[in-house]
């Protein structure tokens, strides 16, 4: 290799384990010489493109990961059982002439949790919120939102046969979803828990209220802020 | 299903690769938030082929090329193009962040075609061959070792004018 093919091939890729590039630069002093340079060089790419990467990168996928196959198991669960119901339901109803009916509230904790699970996205998405897009919505679900301190996302959602304002916050232990369901109504409060979420429901002037956050998140103060800065109008 | 060795071994994978991923899309859509988000997919769409993953040391590749894969599908190749779109509606404020020269260089880099810069951050971020990069961005290793020569030969020229400048400043 002379000293042309060997600064080619260096600039190509200073790091090159080639054995002749190798050989010539112990035997080329002014070669050798331009692979320090060039790897000096070297050093300061490396620098700057490393840019930072988000906190909790890693564990954000893994939440992601987790919560989109548990979501996926679960719905095909919830699928198997509402089929079996349905048809206990109707071979009743056809033998024996019976009404069915009955209150989906205690249900209710499930479908929450599971629309944070369907929604997980929105816990770390960092995308800025237009604020006449939020109060238009807000008017439309009859609620006034003043100011919440760390507000990261507030939207309109689909939930069951209805709507929901979806709102994420940022607690002390992470985001904290909160969901004002004006068509959800619950008598009393109710505890939701799985393994990495908490969270409660609770009445409000229309509706119910729910937020859920990580396990450490102290949710009582968090549902304190939302009722002192909410208007159900 | 779960399995728990597929769980086991998904999770090394993000632990592993998630970050380089993540500033090798950066660099490429120069938005931190798109970053996360074409990561994330990226390893939603790693977890359902890596049953197919026989080479353990192809693992790096294959996610590189699974989140080029997803970006050219989400916006188009033609969005790469740094000539035709405004970079002002593209660029993360934080990005150009940085201290001196460091900060200089990424402006030098993000200023670089994508055609020399994509190569480039392959090798520098991945530590990949010409070859490993021919067979990721479906080129030769020829075109491949003249953009890694071209782009090197610019970033060189580059800190040799901000030598001679930081000199002439300390001369004044």
């Amino acid at each position: 290799m002379n000293c042309l093919e060997f600064r080619r091939l260096v600039t190509i890729d200073p790091r090159t384990r080639d054995k002749e590039a190798l050989e010539h630069r112990r035997q080329c002093a002014s070669c050798d010489a331009m692979y320090q340079r060039t790897m000096a060089t070297e050093t300061l790419l490396e620098r700057a493109v490393n840019v930072g990467v988000p906190n909790n990168l890693g564990s954000n996928i893994l939440a992601r990961h987790y919560a989109e196959h548990t979501s996926r198991t679960r719905a095909w669960k919830r699928i198997s059982l509402n089929a079996i119901a349905a048809s206990l339901i109707l071979a009743a109803g056809v033998g024996l002439g019976m009404k069915f009916s009955g209150s989906a509230s205690n249900a209710l904790p499930y479908y929450v949790l599971q629309h944070v699970y369907d929604e997980l996205p929105l816990l770390t998405s960092t995308r800025p919120m237009d604020p006449a897009s939020l109060q238009k919505t807000l008017r439309e679900e009859h609620l006034k939102i003043s100011h919440i301190e760390n507000l990261k996302y507030a939207g309109a959602c689909a939930f069951r046969n209805g709507r929901s304002v979806h709102m994420v916050v940022q607690g002390e232990a992470g985001p904290v979803t909160v969901l004002l369901m004006p068509e959800e109504t619950v008598k009393k409060r109710m505890t939701i828990s799985d393994p990495r979420f908490t969270g409660i429901i609770s009445p409000a002037p229309h509706g119910s209220l729910a937020v859920i956050g990580e396990k450490q998140e102290p949710i009582e103060k968090v549902e304190h802020q939302i009722r002192q800065e909410v208007q159900w109008l | 299903m779960f399995s728990r060795r597929k769980d086991r071994q998904f999770t090394l994978l993000v632990e592993a690769w998630s970050a380089d991923l993540f500033r090798y899309a950066v660099w490429l859509c120069r938005d931190r938030s798109l970053a996360e988000e074409l990561v994330q997919e990226t390893f939603l769409r790693a977890w359902k082929g890596i049953d197919s993953l026989k080479d353990p040391a192809a693992t790096r590749s294959w996610l590189i090329t699974i989140l080029r894969r997803e970006l050219f599908r989400v916006h188009g190749k033609a969005k790469l193009a740094i000539s035709d779109v405004d970079t002002a509606d593209l660029i993360d404020p934080d990005f150009h962040q940085g201290v001196g020269l460091t900060m200089e260089l990424r402006k030098a880099l993000d200023s670089l075609p994508d055609d020399y810069k994509e190569p480039l951050l392959l090798q520098i971020l991945g530590g990949f061959s010409c070859e490993e990069i021919a067979d990721m961005t479906d080129s030769s290793k020829g075109a491949v070792m003249t953009r890694l020569f071209r782009a090197r030969d610019k970033m060189r020229k580059f800190l040799e004018a901000s030598s001679s400048e930081e000199f002439m400043e300390n001369q004044t």
